[in-house]
């Protein structure tokens, strides 16, 4: 058998290398865009003559709002490697499930804190009870938190498994509520709607915004390639110890002659 | 600058919070990866333990 | 039936780390309940637009609640029961509200940006009204606590995006 020890281990890659530092490079140009070349956002009252707009605080808007994407992006990949698991029963799906969905929860929890960040000074509110955009997400957010805590209770890896893929795709029936919620609640809400669906932004505002989208779907990936080979390596040290323990057991075994006993008996 | 303390804390928690847990997972990693042969990290190259 | 007085092992305690996360689910089971009384529970949570706060009046007139519309240009700095407040002519779709609002308003309010308000109507005449070149005077006023600032979705240039901005056609 090989020596686990034999040399430095770590999750890494010579892909997951690359991507970090492209990520890392990205996130130096996405800082440059949103904090240097583009214009806050004031406009013209048009009756008034006076200044408007969110000011210097939409530049909170290139990290909350890709951050939003990229939680719909990973609790989607949490809820459809869930049902894999359901459907296919093997560790590939379950270890991709709960990856994505914590990385998920990561990012819906910076999207709730920079969403209220941003929300104090433009809308004069760190937090709005009753308004659905917020009121669904923070619910999708404690679903999931409650998903990762109901792994770690289950003592058998398939129990754990198969009731986590059950709950995230109970969960994942809020996320069109939390998306679509600026709609059909129009009016009667304070979130705004989609700016990208109206297609409301243009230049540089939307370079920045996309530039955006991408870097942080690169710092997700590396963040999700490292938490799924986390959990590989848990599934595969767990197998490990008991193989070793087998080993042992039958090395003991031997030495006491009661392998050759079970052996003539088998 | 207008709303700069609104900004460096957006920005702030969101760098600090993605650093904290991109540490956690590779500290993970570093950890479990001991216990387990090379054959069962099949992403494993021979490496240096700071080029992560 | 005999009772069963074999010696038995004993039960494996449950570990910690199991022991935390059952209060985390039983924490967060508890936040999801609170979270949906607190929403479903709020008797504010409706917005009406100026125009049907006004048209809704006699219905309102004991409730609390919120109401979205325009500021119109034309702010009176006063006081009202004592404390400071900021009266100004609401509107929505052409019809106006004249608006006491009590305690600091919101660091981007100002005329022409939409806020969504809490509170309720009141007979009689705010203090200022006099000062409005625009005041709807109609025997009521919105006495609201509560303001929040509507940001709309545009973050286009000027020329394609103040056509949009609606002020109920009135000018500063």
């Amino acid at each position: 058998m090989t020596n686990p020890t034999s040399s430095v281990a770590t999750t890494g890659s010579p892909g997951s290398r690359a991507l970090g530092l492209a990520t890392l490079a990205g996130l130096v140009g996405l800082l440059v865009l949103a904090f240097v070349l583009t214009e806050p956002d004031v406009r013209i009252h048009p009756s008034t003559g006076q200044e408007i707009g969110q000011f210097d605080a939409v530049r909170l808007l290139y990290l909350h709002v890709p951050m939003a994407v990229i939680t719909y992006v990973a609790y989607s990949l949490a809820a459809f490697a869930s049902a894999g698991y359901l459907i296919k029963r093997t560790p590939w799906w379950d270890v991709t499930a709960h990856a994505a969905a914590e990385v998920g929860t990561v990012f819906c929890f910076l999207v709730l804190v920079t969403g209220s960040i941003w929300g104090r000074p433009v809308w004069n509110t760190w937090w709005e009870w009753g308004d659905v955009r917020l009121m669904t997400t923070l619910i999708l957010f404690l679903m999931f938190v409650g998903y990762l805590a109901l792994r770690r209770t289950a003592a058998d890896p398939r129990v754990q498994a198969r009731r986590a893929a059950v709950v995230a795709l109970v969960a994942i029936v809020d996320l069109p509520l939390v998306n679509r919620s600026v709609e059909w609640w129009e009016n009667r809400t304070l979130h705004q709607k989609s700016t990208l669906g109206e297609l409301k932004i243009e230049d540089l505002t939307l370079f920045t915004l996309m530039v955006g989208f991408l870097v942080f779907l690169m710092v997700f990936s590396w963040l999700l390639l490292h938490r799924f080979r986390v959990g590989w390596l848990t599934l595969a040290a767990g197998e490990h110890q008991v193989a070793a323990a087998i080993k042992e057991r039958r090395a003991e075994a031997d030495g006491s002659g009661v392998a050759s006993a079970v052996g003539e008996t088998s | 600058m207008t709303h700069l303390g609104y900004l460096l804390g957006g920005w702030g928690v969101a760098a600090v919070l993605l650093t904290v847990y991109a540490v956690s997972v590779v500290r993970r990693g570093r950890a479990l990866s001991v216990s387990v042969p090379e054959d069962k990290r099949r992403w494993l190259t021979s490496q240096n333990p700071t080029d992560d | 039936m005999t009772e069963d007085l074999t010696p038995q092992p004993s039960r494996p305690e449950r570990p910690p780390r199991r022991r935390g996360s059952v209060a985390v689910i039983v924490l967060v089971l508890a936040a999801l309940v609170a979270v949906l009384a607190v929403t479903l529970g709020d008797a504010t949570l409706v917005f009406y637009e100026v125009d049907e706060a006004v048209e809704q009046r006699t219905e309102l007139v004991s409730s609390r609640f919120r109401v979205v519309g325009t500021p119109l240009p034309g702010l009176v700095e006063t006081r009202l029961d004592g404390e400071a407040a900021v009266v100004f002519t609401f509107c929505a779709s052409g019809v106006f509200a004249d608006v006491a609002h009590v305690g600091d308003p919101a660091e981007l309010f100002q005329p022409g940006v939409p806020v969504v308000l809490q509170g309720s109507w009141q007979a009689g005449s705010p203090p200022g009204l006099a000062g409005l070149s625009t005041a709807a005077n109609d025997g009521w006023f919105l006495r609201t606590d509560h303001m929040v600032v509507k940001h709309d979705n545009d973050y286009r240039t000027d020329e394609e995006r103040t056509a949009d901005i609606d002020a109920c056609g009135v000018t500063g």
